[in-house]
């Protein structure tokens, strides 16, 4: 990997979206970063997936930052690699904690799906015009974001979280009316 | 020779004498007397059923008690049954996640009266290693259990010696008539 084409992607990305490119880096490692808007991140998908130079048809992961506390900004996080050049680049998309969305990019990048689900159970992200938006690991009655900074990672807070999960469990009495048909439906797809 | 009604036994040519109760019962050799909730408990205690829940690690070992090296049968808990209906013991073997937790309740409410729980290893008991959103902490919270095996995770025969002490507990037990 040379330079040159390093320099190529992102310049790529300038030329397509603009001033919607807010900011590019590097990382520690030397990949490239591009922080860019979220109404350009279909764009920026749909022309890794099609364009024949570029050929950056692999999603590795999606994942979230959370500024929170620093920026009052989330991060929504998508790598992207190609399988023909040894090549990676990173889009980091912020998104204002008030107002946390970002677009799917499942119709594009299949491979997304999961991904998405997650960031949006995890990191509170809404992921507007995602196929299938339920839970993916979390149970369906928790509300809290548990990969947020602000979620409590142990001591008496996360023993608050049992506490009140307990007590809901208890309260229903009859546990197996716990599992609604709706819930079994969905477990048995 | 003997009476009439003894029963003589080959080896010695003694006979055996029947045994008179105090009511004037009179009974005869090779029959024990015993009340009928200690027969009961002791029929049940050597066919105790577990339902197959394996969640973690922890179910390896589970499985290691029921082959043949440390081999459950002996006690006669070796039938391992797919459905909740047919089983009276739940070895929960392994973590549960908070997400597993409604579907380990609805299988616990479906086996039939009596039951019994062993809560084996250390996070089916209090969580463990696990000190995360995603893992309750103990699953007696939600299930009633009765015997506790800690170890992480626990050798088969600390199962075994598990399964023993519920076999005390059953033995025990008062059996209800209907």
């Amino acid at each position: 990997m040379d330079d040159v084409e390093k320099k190529n992607i992102l310049d790529f990305i300038r030329n397509l979206i603009g001033s919607n490119l807010i900011n590019s880096a590097q990382d520690c490692e030397g990949v490239d970063v591009a922080i860019i808007d979220r109404n350009s991140l279909v764009d920026v998908a749909k022309s890794f997936r099609d364009n024949p130079d570029l050929r950056m048809r692999h999603l590795s992961f999606v994942t979230a930052i959370d500024r929170i506390d620093m920026e009052k900004l989330l991060y929504a996080v998508y790598e992207f690699s190609s399988l023909d050049d040894d090549r990676r680049i990173r889009i980091k998309v912020p998104v204002v904690a008030k107002d946390p969305w970002v677009p799917s990019i499942t119709s594009i990048f299949p491979s997304a799906n999961w991904h998405e689900r997650e960031m949006m159970e995890c990191f509170g992200i809404e992921v507007r015009g995602h196929p299938d938006p339920r839970k993916l690991l979390l149970p369906d009655w928790v509300t809290e974001k548990p990969l947020r900074k602000s979620f409590p990672s142990g001591g008496d807070e996360l023993w608050a979280f049992h506490e009140k999960t307990i007590e809901m469990f208890n309260e229903k009495g009859d546990y197996a009316g716990s599992i609604d048909d709706d819930w079994l439906e969905r477990f048995n797809e | 020779m003997g009476k009439r009604g003894d029963v003589v036994m080959q080896s010695s040519g003694k006979p055996l004498k029947y045994l008179e109760t105090r009511s004037g019962i009179q009974i005869p050799p090779g029959v024990a007397i015993t009340r009928l909730d200690e027969s009961i408990n002791w029929m049940r205690k050597f066919s105790v059923w577990p339902v197959s829940l394996g969640l973690a690690c922890c179910a390896f070992e589970m499985m290691s008690a029921s082959a043949s090296r440390y081999d459950i049968a002996r006690f006669g808990s070796e039938v391992f049954r797919a459905s909740p209906r047919q089983a009276d013991l739940m070895i929960v073997a392994g973590r549960v996640s908070w997400k597993m937790m409604p579907v380990v309740r609805q299988v616990y409410d479906q086996m039939p009266e009596p039951k019994w729980v062993i809560s084996m290893g250390a996070c089916a008991s209090c969580g463990g290693i696990f000190n995360t959103y995603a893992i309750a902490p103990g699953v007696d919270r939600i299930l009633p259990v009765d015997v506790y095996v800690p170890g992480c995770p626990p050798r088969p025969e600390a199962l075994l010696q598990g399964l023993l002490l519920i076999q005390e507990k059953l033995q025990k037990s008062k059996v209800e008539y209907i």
